[in-house]
């Protein structure tokens, strides 16, 4: 008989991570993972440490305690990783005199990347026309999509961002979680933070909510949907009562409410069947993720 | 070419945008008429004290200029962009902090300082062609780098710790006003008999060192060229420390 052993590491490993800023304790003691090839979502409201949780893992603060590793290594020590790890900060900025496409050019060649690679990103991201003017005439918006084309240049295995999509417009946006997408299926671990929880729940695999400083929860955001919210099936039917009793559940608005965890499809159609009720309509109603925040977040 | 190299190469070109060198090569231009009008006759055979006379007059505005650019590098090229987020950008990618530092400082600082080395001698030899007394030019390259290095090192430490451009360059021109008022202050009492407070002075600027030791104020102080050389030394080990000290700070301690 064979076995698979999966051997893989986290890709980010943070145990015990404190950071103290003089009196003030931004993160206690915060743990999480995040395993490969996956999106992962940190949210939480603002003064959450989620900055200071990225900082650490860029290599741009040293944690007080504790310790991480990203991609087994340790980001404040280590500055070879930066070429298979991207970041892409929440407020980039790059040498205002310095023109995109020479930068670029720069860039892509300090990461070991043909140039050609760079330019791919920039016409992804709309950027080709700005590439003759320097970057002290290009927008908060043009200035992130260029941070984003220059992460992504590097074809990097983990991008660790904050707030990447904060200054683009929604077509940006759009590009910028097709971009995601496209890469997590070549097989690239995203680690991002954003307050945007409706495109997080579009592209995120699990969520790490932060508060306080402390880690709330880590899940698969599909289980944390259901766990918390208790997800329930809406069922639009002629006889909703008789519906209801068969099923255990209950008319709520004239449809059949029953939960998730004691009907599913199959069990409908069989009960409507058996009380001669004709199923119109089912819904799927679950918390979104900007619900479940708000809920766990309310919780403290 | 390494990560490092490809920095080095974009913040020269940051550092020595236009019009920044084409306003330098302007006023290196004009130094020379300076000289030429306060000039005396160059062309006789220099003593120590003459030629390190001579180079004061010739090279002083080339030296003023290139602090001026000096000043600006640090201040702009190094906090301005730890104020901005910029530096926080190159540390995406594979560049250790020392090598980041290093980078900014040869653009910022050593660059200017060869250019001040490099340029102005057309017109030293111009105006004296049998000048060939090298022990004071390199003598007098020393004691600038020295008052350089003082500045370029105090104005990065404070670029590192407040991250602010405006911060590091009133610290950089306090000390470079301060150490100039202090000198005359301390001239006045030496010139009394007591010299503690004007060697003192003398590690941040040891130019008057030599200026009272080859007798150019008059033979009223004297210094010997063993005191002199021992607070030149000593001056250039402050500067180096202090730069030393901003690259220990920066990669241990700054959290951008």
């Amino acid at each position: 008989m064979a076995i698979t052993v999966s051997l893989s590491l986290p890709t980010i490993e943070a145990k015990g991570l404190t950071k103290r800023y003089g009196r003030f304790l931004a993160l206690k003691g915060v743990n999480f993972e995040v395993p490969e090839g996956k999106v992962v979502a940190l949210v939480g409201p603002n003064g959450a440490g989620k900055t200071t949780t990225l900082k650490i893992l860029s290599g741009f603060l040293k944690p007080t305690e504790g310790s991480v590793r990203v991609l087994g290594k340790d980001p404040w020590r280590c500055h070879e990783l930066k070429k298979d790890v991207a970041f892409i900060l929440d407020k980039p900025n790059f040498p205002p005199h310095v023109k995109v496409a020479d930068f670029l050019r720069e860039a892509a060649l300090m990461v070991g990347k043909d140039e050609a690679n760079g330019w791919k990103y920039l016409k992804m991201l709309d950027l080709q026309q700005y590439a003759e003017r320097s970057f002290g005439k290009l927008s908060a918006g043009n200035m992130q999509k260029f941070a984003i084309a220059v992460a992504m240049l590097r074809e990097p295995k983990l991008v660790i961002a904050d707030e990447p999509s904060s200054n683009l417009d929604p077509g940006a946006r759009a590009q910028f979680y097709d971009l995601v997408l496209e890469a997590k299926r070549n097989g690239t671990t995203f680690f991002i933070s954003s307050h945007v929880l409706a495109e997080m729940e579009k592209v995120a695999d699990e969520v790490i909510i932060m508060s306080e400083g402390e880690v709330k929860v880590q899940a698969p955001l599909s289980q944390l949907a259901s766990s918390l919210s208790g997800s329930e099936f809406r069922v639009t039917t002629d006889k909703p009562e008789a519906l209801a009793m068969a099923l255990g559940g209950k008319v709520v608005d004239g449809k059949v409410a029953v939960e998730e965890t004691k009907a599913d499809l199959a069990l409908i159609e069989a009960a409507a069947k058996k009380v001669g009720a004709r199923v119109v309509a089912v819904e799927r109603t679950g918390s979104s993720l900007d619900e479940i925040f708000k809920k766990l977040v309310s919780e403290d | 070419m390494s990560a490092f190299w490809r920095f080095l190469k974009i913040t020269v070109q940051e550092d020595f945008r236009s019009p920044v060198a084409e306003l330098f090569a302007f006023l290196m231009a004009l130094a020379p008429l300076t000289l030429y009008v306060s000039g005396p006759d160059y062309s006789s055979s220099f003593t120590d004290a003459q030629a390190f006379s001579y180079l004061s007059s010739a090279l002083g505005l080339s030296a003023f200029l290139f602090l001026i650019l000096i000043f600006k590098n640090v201040s702009f090229g190094l906090g301005s962009d730890l104020e901005k987020g910029v530096t926080a950008s190159f540390l995406t990618f594979p560049l250790s902090r020392g090598k980041y530092l290093a980078a900014k400082l040869i653009s910022g600082a050593l660059l200017p300082f060869l250019m001040f080395m490099v340029f102005p001698l057309p017109v030293v030899f111009a105006f004296a062609p049998r000048f060939g007394n090298l022990g004071a030019l390199f003598l007098y390259w020393g004691i600038v780098a020295c008052g350089y290095l003082i500045i370029i090192g105090l104005m990065t430490l404070v670029a590192l710790a407040t991250k602010r451009g405006a911060t590091s360059l009133i610290a950089g021109l306090a000390l470079y006003f301060a150490s100039e008022f202090a000198s005359a202050f301390a001239l006045f009492f030496a010139l009394r008999g007591n010299k503690t407070a004007f060697y003192a002075v003398s590690l941040l600027n040891p130019s008057e060192l030599w200026v009272s030791h080859y007798k150019m104020l008059g033979a009223s102080l004297t210094v010997s060229s063993s005191v002199a050389y021992a607070l030149t030394l000593a001056s250039g080990i402050i500067g180096v420390a202090l730069v030393l000290a901003a690259f220990l700070v920066f990669e241990r301690v700054v959290q951008l």
